[in-house]
């Protein structure tokens, strides 16, 4: 009986060592980049440099970024994207023409068409900059934002997404349904679509309504 | 009686047929060891004449850049057009100065066309970084120096895969290409 239990134990602890062994293994495996082509240099102080060119892909941890191409540079521990960039995180998915991609930390520079598509919301903008740590999105040069029943344009959009919390900065202008509105700065909440305004905040009604 | 005297001639018979044949093949056997012992002294005069730890000296196309070749067996075919070489090591220099080392399983040197190709698992070091490739051909022509088959590059950073590479001889600008739908890759370790 205590054989047989023993054998039991040992199989179950067998199977939950294989398990998140190979877990490990796959999630060990999430730092890579493909291209048709590849280029080593190295600089003068002897650190790496790799040219990647035509259907790149990289798989960095949960983010995907594909391009046309891209240059990895170990001294700086930075790879620049260009050309029909797209990133995918998680539900997320962002496009532009160039992406500076910092690989200790995680931070992403995007610029140029940048495009922020998530489940219900929609965003675009001159230039990105993303900090990972702390997971705020903040969108440069006439950003426009497209959540559930609002539209706004404005000089800055920064998104909290641990806080589903979106903030317009500097000459906002806007529409939710049929109202328009003009601030200086406006906050958008995700709690039924609350949306508080600071500064020379301006409503302009429907008329019909 | 008749029978009795019949059983032992045939068996007398038989035993010196057994001793004839077994002379024979002694005296064959020997024979044909003697025959062997000849051959391979033979032989082994000729690896002699070829094979003492043989250094070739090839040269780029400004002879910049020198490869000491060395093998432990080297053999010249049609009229000294081909060297064959197995076991090979070898190392670059530019000027005095050691540019990287590498070793392989067989190399072959047209001297006429001015062609090395080095085949079988060959790895050449160059600092911290690896370069492997079943087989690297250099033209001393163009300087450019090419491999395939499961090319593997390693440095303490990163490790890439590819099915080609192409590069200087200095090994300071190295192109990874792929064939067909194997991509080139790039591992961060």
């Amino acid at each position: 009986m205590n054989i047989k239990f023993f054998c039991k134990t040992a199989l179950i602890f067998l199977f939950i060592f294989i398990f998140l062994f190979s877990l490990n293994l796959s999630i060990s495996a999430q730092k890579n980049l493909t291209a048709d082509k590849l280029i080593f240099e190295q600089d003068e102080s002897g650190a790496s440099i790799v040219e990647a060119t035509e259907n790149v892909k990289m798989i960095y941890n949960e983010i995907k970024i594909t391009g046309h191409y891209a240059l990895f540079e170990q001294e700086i521990q930075i790879i620049t994207f260009e050309n029909n960039v797209k990133v995918i995180m998680g539900k997320r998915e962002l496009s532009s023409n160039k992406l500076i991609f910092d690989m200790e930390n995680e931070n992403l520079e995007m610029s140029g068409d940048v495009k922020l598509i998530d489940e219900d919301i929609k965003v675009n903008s001159g230039s990105l900059s993303y900090d990972k740590t702390d997971q705020i999105l903040n969108f440069l040069d006439d950003s426009h934002i497209e959540y559930d029943t609002i539209k706004a344009s404005a000089n800055q959009i920064k998104i909290w997404e641990k806080e589903d919390r979106a903030l317009l900065i500097g000459n906002v202008e806007g529409t939710q349904g049929k109202n328009r509105f003009t601030a200086d700065q406006i906050e958008i909440l995700n709690r039924e679509n609350k949306i508080e305004m600071v500064g020379s905040a301006k409503l302009i009604f429907d008329s019909e309504e | 009686m008749y029978f009795r005297d019949n059983k032992k001639i045939l068996l007398y018979i038989f035993i010196i047929i057994i001793i004839i044949i077994g002379v024979y093949y002694s005296i064959y056997y020997e024979l044909k060891r003697e025959d062997q012992k000849e051959q391979t002294s033979e032989t082994e005069v000729e690896i002699e004449d070829y094979l003492k730890n043989i250094g070739l000296e090839l040269y780029n196309s400004d002879k910049s850049i020198k490869w000491n070749l060395n093998s432990e067996k080297l053999v010249n075919e049609n009229n000294g057009k081909l060297y064959i070489m197995e076991s090979i090591n070898f190392l670059a220099y530019q000027g005095e100065e050691l540019i990287y080392s590498g070793e392989g399983f067989k190399a072959v040197y047209d001297n006429q066309a001015g062609i090395i190709s080095l085949k079988g698992d060959i790895k050449i070091n160059k600092g911290d970084l690896t370069l492997k490739a079943a087989e690297i051909i250099w033209k001393q022509d163009n300087d450019i120096l090419k491999g395939k088959g499961g090319v593997e590059f390693e440095s303490s950073q990163l490790y890439i895969n590819a099915d080609q590479f192409v590069t200087t001889l200095l090994l300071d600008k190295i192109e990874f290409i792929k064939i067909k739908d194997n991509q080139t890759k790039v591992e961060w370790r």
